[in-house]
């Protein structure tokens, strides 16, 4: 616990107004952000109370509790990443379900049956994206991993988050891209049902990896 | 003691101390304080990243319970928790008994 004259230098804050400097002071997913937050709060007001028990008075026992609890320019780094690493997850789960889907859509019994255009360029298309999507698909559950159960042996940080999202971002334009030219090349730009698959099954998934990716890039 | 040497084991302690029962973060912190006989000193916001990193890691469980009227996060041990925590135990034990050993004579 705190000695009185430790924390007399500091600001007085109580701790609601401390919680919403914290608040101010994280970005990332919303339900992590606000669990996180809950707890702060809930600490806090254990702390005070117990500061309380032990003579002090209301103000003093809430400045005491803040000050243990270490000022937001302290705390805030630590929260920040814990909120990177969930933000990164979500986007490697996202980008994992968004390219997992593929081979059942278009090679698959609920493909469009529409056979492969002869041609080199339609060919190096499906090769890279073949590829490309089979490393992508290898990374993202290698990120998840890393963001989970890899805790145990190096912890996950805003390194990991960084990766995930700039890997994210460069999976979902190069796949919208690659699939949109296949599409065009394999002459399948007139038939309603194949874009259908496209909005449904590429642009859109793809999409929303992208934007999770963004906001991942911006927790770090 | 050098208060960055016992950081270094911060995730051991915070197992340890929830060998015996849930707790939530406030009273990690407490038992923390009591049991390293007030030794360990850092801000105590800094514990609920490692708790999140512990469960992550597979080592915690937690869940939201209602007490006194208010809801709290409570965490504990799960399995891989009481063998990671019983490795690391026997870890400190021989590194303790190979240090002392030298230390131990003039």
């Amino acid at each position: 616990m705190t000695s009185a004259p430790a924390y007399a230098s500091m600001k007085s804050m109580t701790t609601a107004t401390y919680v919403r400097h914290l608040d101010a002071a994280l970005v990332g997913p919303r339900r992590v952000k606000r669990g996180l937050l809950r707890e702060v709060g809930d600490h806090l007001e254990d702390a005070t109370e117990a500061y309380g028990a032990a003579g002090y008075d209301a103000d003093s026992a809430q400045d005491m509790a803040v000050a243990d609890f270490g000022t937001v320019e302290e705390i805030a780094p630590s929260f920040q990443t814990t909120l990177a690493v969930a933000s990164s997850r979500r986007t490697a789960w996202l980008l994992f379900a968004a390219l997992a889907i593929q081979p059942f859509i278009w090679d698959g019994p609920l493909g469009p049956n529409h056979p492969d255009p002869d041609g080199a360029a339609y060919a190096i298309l499906n090769a890279l994206v073949e590829v490309g999507g089979g490393l992508v698909i290898a990374t993202s559950l290698v990120l998840l991993a890393a963001t989970g159960i890899g805790n145990r042996w190096f912890a996950a940080g805003r390194r990991v988050a960084r990766f995930t999202s700039i890997t994210a971002l460069a999976a979902t334009v190069f796949l919208k891209v690659s699939g949109l030219s296949m599409l065009l090349l394999s002459g399948g730009g007139t038939e309603p049902i194949l874009w259908l698959l496209f909005v449904a099954f590429i642009l859109v998934p793809m999409s929303m990896a992208g934007a999770s990716a963004r906001r991942t890039l911006a927790t770090c | 003691m050098k208060a960055d040497a016992l950081r270094g084991h911060l995730d051991s302690m915070i197992l340890a101390v929830l060998e015996n029962e849930p707790r939530h973060g406030y009273a990690i912190i407490e038992a923390l304080s009591v049991r390293s006989g007030g030794e360990l000193d850092l801000p105590t916001g800094t514990i609920y990243p490692a708790l999140r990193r512990l469960e992550a890691a597979g080592y915690l469980d937690s869940s939201w319970s209602e007490a006194s009227g208010r809801k709290r996060r409570t965490y504990k041990l799960s399995r891989s928790g009481r063998s990671v925590l019983a490795a690391k135990r026997q870890e400190w034990a021989d590194f303790a008994k190979v240090v002392g050993g030298v230390l131990g004579k003039a």
